[in-house]
């Protein structure tokens, strides 16, 4: 078969991917930024040793689990905290030991953090009146951003008279009206529901393209993280774990964490076999699996210990054309949900998780307790180093 | 069914037990009746009678003559038997004074130690909590009392200020002004320090980061989106000192030394000494309707700063 789009995948996993942000300018640059944070025994390192690069217009997500540095991450960026050691550079001059108000940068805070005491113009005009603008120009300025994110109404409100909509528009209003060459998003969809996410969501994507400065927002959503953004940066324990386009981390991630936290994933552990020309085959507890491995993925073949990774949509379930990696097993769950249905098959002590597509006109039905085979495809397998 | 009739609304079930209007008023009529006859009795009763006496005339022998006249008020703005006697004006300026000056000290006061009372452990501050109340447990008058004592010349409290010699031997500074307000501030403190730290407890810490993003530097932060925090607190705090300690008259009597006639000691002297009551009603009623004032513009400014109309930017 030659699909053109498949061929594209291809490129991109032997290492060719198109960067389409390869041709702007670095707007912010964080070089070995490390934090070490509390004293003595309780100490611990938040933030080991990041890079990072944000680029005109890139909108990027730092995605990963309660405590692993990201909300650290940010404070340095905004300059409440110091990195030590580490460089952070905001249109090639170094800041890193600038404080936050001498920072070209701002933030929209976890629950957004409205001064209580001021209404909404109050507190959006606050970074304004610490700029010393004269008062005429703050106005202008703060009718501006109140238009341009709906708020005009509720000008004179104080915060604990808002809903959580405007609070969230009023929150980035405050931080947009002065005008920074980069915007920090601390997880600002935090207890939210579902519908004003959407909102703000598309808001921020809006933004953004008018804008052309890079966002980077924190969050442990990932379905929010692949939403919006152009780059996503996992991390975990502080470290970054992988970086790259949502498709690129879905279809390719680097390593059992990234593979399990961005979306669903099946992880089978195994251990190393041979390989032949571009065939790897690992021993699991399934039995024998192949898988075809890019040229540039050479080097994990070494490893002895390895995990295999396909996504849940990718098992094929008594697939007849299938050949390969074909295994048997039972039932044990059905999850019914419209457009596909999720099973548990189990095998041999392994448990593996299917997302097999609902067809349309006729009602397939799984029952738990049947007997099937699945079998997965050797491209879409993703080996990497068991941890 | 009763309940279904628009009219009647107050159907309400408590402890499976169906009540309506007549029910819910019945109750709480019994419940809150002690407490409204109570006020009734002790508090609008006695001001009614105040007010009413701060209208009449004095007879001869410091008897109530019924017979209404503006002359009490008269008297306390200035108008004396011979021209202008701004006497019982003083007394007024001067107990606003002493309550000004209570207040603004414990305020500088309190803030300080309310801060530091929050940055202590959990167990520490219901500690300095307590010790803070452990001086209400006694009486003003003992408290006054000790003040004297270890204000007196060669005194506790002074000696020290002799040895290092800040102070000259004999110098005393009881009584007067200043051991007048270090009584005064060691009396009412409490008053402010409690509600100051409930506030303070209650401040959203990361304003201050929040502010410093925004452009503010550390100090700016503080000023700007700490300290209006603790606003209502601090409002608390002041009308709890002010008022009480405008009509203080235990402290400045004992530790003023005469020099001190405040409205507590102007009250005193009307209604036991010269027994001019019409005079004191009027002293009370004045500084009555001085206070209320000042709290009705106090509330109308902050209930206009939140309804205030969309401005015209």
């Amino acid at each position: 078969m030659d699909i053109p789009g498949l061929q594209a995948e291809k490129l991109t996993r032997s290492g060719e991917r198109r960067d389409p942000f390869a041709d702007r300018t670095t707007i912010l640059e964080l070089r070995g930024v490390t934090k070490v944070l509390g004293r003595g025994k309780d100490a611990r390192i938040a933030v080991n040793e990041i890079n990072l690069v944000a680029r005109e217009g890139e909108f990027i997500t730092i995605l990963g689990p309660r405590g692993c540095g990201k909300t650290t991450l940010l404070r340095l960026i905004a300059g409440l905290d110091i990195p030590e050691p580490g460089a952070i550079f905001i249109d090639k001059t170094d800041y890193s030991h600038l404080p936050a108000h001498r920072r070209p940068v701002n933030t929209v805070f976890k629950h957004f953090g409205l001064f209580p005491h001021l209404s909404v113009s109050e507190n959006v005009g606050f970074g304004l009146r610490m700029k010393r603008l004269k008062s005429h120009e703050i106005a202008r300025e703060v009718m501006a951003a109140l238009q341009l994110l709906d708020l005009v109404e509720v000008a004179q409100r104080k915060p604990g008279q808002l809903n959580r909509g405007e609070h969230q528009r009023a929150a980035l209003a405050r931080a947009l009206v002065c005008e920074p060459r980069v915007l920090l998003l601390d997880e600002p969809m935090d207890g939210l529901d579902l519908k004003l996410r959407g909102e703000l969501l598309s808001k921020l994507r809006e933004l953004q393209h008018n804008l052309t400065i890079p966002f980077i927002l924190c969050t442990e959503d990932q379905e929010e993280a692949l939403a919006v953004s152009d780059t996503i940066v996992v991390m975990n324990e502080g470290r970054i774990e992988q970086a790259g386009p949502a498709s690129q981390l879905y279809e390719y991630p680097a390593n059992p964490f990234v593979a399990g936290f961005v979306g669903r994933c099946n992880l089978i552990e195994g251990r190393f076999l041979y390989r032949e020309g571009a065939e790897v085959v690992v021993e699991t507890k399934l039995g024998k699996i192949s898988c075809s491995l890019p040229d540039t993925d050479a080097e994990k073949a070494d490893q002895n210990e390895v995990s295999l990774a396909i996504r849940p949509e990718k098992v094929l379930v008594n697939d007849e054309e299938s050949v390969d990696n074909r295994f048997g097993g039972m039932i044990t769950e059905v999850e019914y949900l419209g457009s596909e249905t999720r099973l548990r098959i189990r095998s041999n002590e392994v448990v593996v998780r299917a997302a097999v597509p609902n067809p349309r006109l006729r009602l397939q039905t799984w029952k738990a307790g049947d007997n099937v085979f699945f079998s997965f495809p050797p491209d879409n397998l993703i080996l990497m180093d068991a941890r | 069914m009763k309940s279904r009739n628009k009219k009647f609304k107050g159907w309400s079930v408590e402890h499976g037990v169906m009540m309506g209007r007549r029910g819910h008023l019945w109750r709480s009529m019994w419940l809150s009746g002690p407490g409204i006859a109570w006020m009734t009795l002790l508090l609008v009763c006695p001001l009614a009678v105040i007010t009413w006496m701060s209208f009449m005339d004095r007879g001869p022998n410091g008897e109530i003559v019924a017979r209404f006249t503006f002359d009490n008020f008269a008297l306390l703005g200035g108008k004396g038997p011979f021209g202008y006697d701004p006497s019982h004006l003083e007394v007024f300026v001067r107990s606003i004074f002493v309550g000004g000056v209570t207040t603004c000290a414990c305020v500088l006061a309190a803030l300080p130690l309310a801060f530091f009372m929050v940055a202590l452990p959990n167990r520490l501050q219901r500690v300095a909590l307590i010790m803070i109340a452990i001086p209400l447990w006694t009486n003003v008058l003992f408290r006054t009392y000790a003040w004297q004592i270890l204000l007196a010349p060669d005194g506790l409290l002074l000696t020290p200020f002799v040895k290092v010699g800040l102070m000259e031997p004999g110098q005393h500074i009881y009584p007067g002004w200043r051991a007048l307000m270090i009584g005064m501030v060691g009396c009412y403190l409490p008053f402010m320090v409690v509600p100051v730290y409930t506030s303070v407890k209650q401040i959203d810490w990361t304003s201050g980061d929040i502010a410093r993003d925004l452009g503010a530097d550390k100090m700016t932060a503080f000023t700007n989106a700490i300290l209006p925090q603790i606003q209502p607190g601090l409002m608390a705090g002041i009308i709890f000192v002010f008022l009480p300690a405008t009509g203080q008259f235990v402290i400045p009597n004992l530790l003023g030394g005469g020099k001190t006639f405040v409205l507590g000691n102007a009250l005193e002297q009307e209604f036991v000494v010269t027994h001019n009551w019409p005079l004191g009603a009027a002293y009370s009623v004045f500084m009555l309707a001085f206070v209320a004032a000042g709290l009705l513009l106090h509330t109308r400014m902050t209930r206009n700063r939140q309804e205030r109309e969309p401005m015209v930017l």
